[in-house]
């Protein structure tokens, strides 16, 4: 077992197989040694953002929850997925696969979604990562620029001039 | 927690999820965004489309997300891979950019532009590139050392990403129709050789950081007109383009707004592309290792730039036709280097410098002992001076639409065996002078008004006097002074206006103004 802690002292124990997904934690480990010894430091990585409400998968989705807690969830999840291929240039991935229990996963509000992306980046977990963001780009896939804005809260900070010239500059793909 | 909270690599991997094509749009967005997707790290993003050659090199167009859309640029891929089995879509990084103008982008619609595509089959060599403006994904083409756009259809504002391109050290935007603020961005391009701004508006000040640009080596910022007027017909949606001989498709675009060249900082500032007065020694100093520069027609307006005779490293200055007034400076004699300083068609007076030319080296052979042009005397206009130092080109010195005379024989001590503006001489000793040359003149003259492009022979005992002012021809008049190989030769085309004799010969079509003499100097010491 692997003792972590976030950033608000809470302390979670996981199996080194899961807490591994992690590479920096498995740098870690490596770099410590004997990692029963002392908690993880993740400094980073809030335990409870927000009050935990639900207790564990499936029903974390509907709740609001902690960002480790959700993390761990995900690494048990996969924890017997065969290890990642390289990828290949020739298939690149696309924002289509997403295992449905990864969709189900994620299905959470905006801003707890970037915070696991943002404890995936840090962790450096890159499936997590990956889904993570395929899930942001699907839900700015098709969308035009205002439904963009407005998704995400995003001011328009051009000038209208600015954006005109952007917009002729990029009058073959605007309506495609 | 917003998108734009998170870290620039993690929205940079969002975006690498989606359709590359597709996400030019979201540019659109907001700042964040616009700067996110025309950086660095979609460089990757901009295909550059092999569509062809020509002789020595390889042609590319390049296709950005942000000027192409998904469903053209798979037609590309298609139609490249069909004419060239094994597909020739590249992507960055090349490193040299030649867009080769074949038919506006923007006023195509796809059917149109396979027609122009390079098509193997038939042998003809088409190609094609971008219309429209410059995208600002241009600056992600980081390892660019070359980019040449000489594409008349190019317009709008270039961007500002242009100066991203580090690397470049040959920028050739001769002919775009680019407009707006240019200069600042070029600034950064430290390392650029060549820079080729011909034939466009420039219509700001050439900023102070231009003196960075310590290696340029040629700087052409003249304004010609195109030898072929060219209307672009703006009501057709595909030009016509297809009407011009290839050879000219440079030169297709009339350029109707004749913008001038806000040269006040050239001139106020010490006469280069740069600076403040007392930058100026250092700058001087900075941009020596110009080697061309080609500021004709840029309306200088004002006298001739002191500081020029500072680049000594120069080959080619040409101010023709760039409105300057007052005298060529001093200091020209130091463009040891130059073999042609061309400042015809300006309001210049005064005297050529003595040190002009003199530091020529001899040559061995049948050119021993030429020696460099020499002149005394007020320039009513200005000169052309060629100086080649290979054996087998002449010496030209060409003027237009000025007298400039060579004396061979005269009262006028100080002028024997110069050449001199008819001004330079007293009035009464300017009819001496012409007495004597009169038979030399008579038979120029029936020369000139025989329309003949053949040559005449002059003794050099005749006293040679060849007035060339609004010279509008070719012909061919050997001079010679009665020794072998040292005879000067003057040609000029037909159409000879003589102020000598206020007779007028014409002989047809005012096919050009440019005169050229082609003498010898050996006798000449």
């Amino acid at each position: 077992m692997v003792r972590i802690t976030s950033s608000d002292s809470q302390e979670f124990s996981v199996s080194q197989d899961i807490a591994c997904q992690s590479q920096l934690i498995k740098n870690m480990i490596e770099d410590v040694g004997d990692a029963d010894e002392q908690p993880i430091p993740l400094p980073n990585v809030a335990g409870a953002i927000l009050q935990k409400g639900g207790s564990c998968f499936p029903s974390i989705s509907n709740a609001p929850k902690l960002t480790l807690f959700a993390v761990i969830e995900y690494a048990t999840m996969h924890k017997d997925d065969p290890p990642s291929a390289p990828e290949t240039d020739a298939k690149p991935s696309t924002s289509e696969d997403i295992e449905d229990r990864d969709k189900q996963f994620l299905n959470v509000d905006q801003g707890t979604l970037f915070e696991i992306i943002l404890a995936a980046n840090y962790l450096d977990m890159k499936s997590l990562l990956d889904v993570g963001c395929k899930t942001v780009a699907n839900m700015i896939k098709g969308k035009t620029v205002e439904e963009v804005r407005a998704l995400f809260n995003i001011v328009n900070d051009f000038t209208p001039e600015e954006e005109e010239q952007i917009r002729k500059e990029n009058e073959w793909c605007e309506d495609r | 927690m917003q998108l734009l909270d998170l870290p620039l690599e993690v929205v940079l991997h969002i975006f690498a999820q989606l359709d590359p094509f597709k996400i030019a749009k979201y540019r659109r967005v907001c700042r964040s965004f616009n700067k996110l997707l025309i950086g660095h790290e979609f460089s990757n993003l901009v295909g550059l489309v092999h569509i062809g050659d020509i002789p020595n090199e390889l042609l590319f167009c390049f296709v950005t997300p942000a000027c192409f859309g998904e469903r053209f640029l798979t037609k590309v891929q298609d139609h490249v891979n069909s004419v060239c089995p094994g597909g020739v879509f590249t992507k960055y990084p090349v490193n040299t950019l030649n867009a080769i103008p074949i038919n506006p982008v923007k006023a195509i619609d796809e059917e149109s532009m396979f027609e122009n595509f390079p098509s193997l089959a038939s042998g003809k060599r088409r190609n094609f590139c971008l219309a429209g403006p410059l995208p600002s994904t241009i600056g992600s083409l980081t390892q660019l050392t070359s980019l040449n756009l000489p594409a008349h259809f190019l317009h709008g504002p270039i961007p500002r990403s242009l100066g991203d391109l580090i690397q470049l050290t040959i920028l050739n935007l001769a002919n775009t129709n680019v407009t707006g603020p240019i200069l600042l961005e070029l600034a950064t391009l430290v390392n650029l050789k060549e820079l080729e701004l011909q034939h466009r508006a420039l219509d700001e000040e050439i900023p102070e950081s231009f003196g960075n640009l310590v290696n340029l080596e040629i700087l052409n910022m003249s304004r010609d007109k195109p030898v072929t007027p060219f209307r672009w017909d703006k009501g057709s949606e595909y030009g016509t383009y297809r009407e011009m001989p290839e050879q000219y498709w440079w030169w297709h675009l009339e350029l109707q707004q004749q913008t001038v060249l806000t040269t006040k900082a050239l001139i106020e500032k010490g006469g280069l592309p740069v600076v403040t007065t007392e930058k100026r020694e250092a700058t001087m100093h900075l941009l020596t290792n110009l080697k061309n520069l080609n500021l004709s027609n840029a309306h200088l307006c004002d006298s001739t730039p002191e500081s020029f005779g500072n680049l000594v490293k120069l080959e080619v200055l040409d101010m023709s036709n760039a409105s300057l007034t007052g005298c060529i400076p001093a200091n020209f004699g130091n463009l040891v280097n130059c073999v042609q300083l061309r400042l015809q068609y300006n309001n210049l007076s005064g005297h050529l410098p003595a040190g002009i030319g003199i530091h020529q080296k001899r040559e061995t052979g049948k050119d021993r002992g030429r020696k460099p042009f020499q002149c005394v005397g007020p320039l009513s206009d200005t000169v052309i001076l060629h100086r080649k130092a290979t054996a087998t080109t002449e010496t030209r010195i060409a003027t237009s639409p000025i007298v400039i005379e060579r004396i061979i024989k005269t009262h006028h001590p100080t002028l024997q065996g110069e050449w001199v503006s008819v001004d330079a001489i007293p009035a009464h000793e300017l009819e001496t002078f012409r007495n004597m040359n009169n038979n030399a003149i008579a038979r120029r003259e029936n020369l000139a008004r025989s329309g003949s492009y053949g040559a005449g022979e002059f003794s050099r005992d005749e006293g040679v006097v060849i007035s060339m002012d609004r010279v509008r021809g070719a012909g061919v008049v050997n001079v010679s002074n009665g020794t072998d190989d040292s005879a000067a030769s003057v040609w000029f085309r037909p159409n000879v206006a003589s102020i000598l004799s206020g007779k007028t010969v014409d002989s047809g079509s005012d096919v050009g103004s440019q005169v050229s003499v082609v003498r010898d100097d050996s006798h000449h010491v």
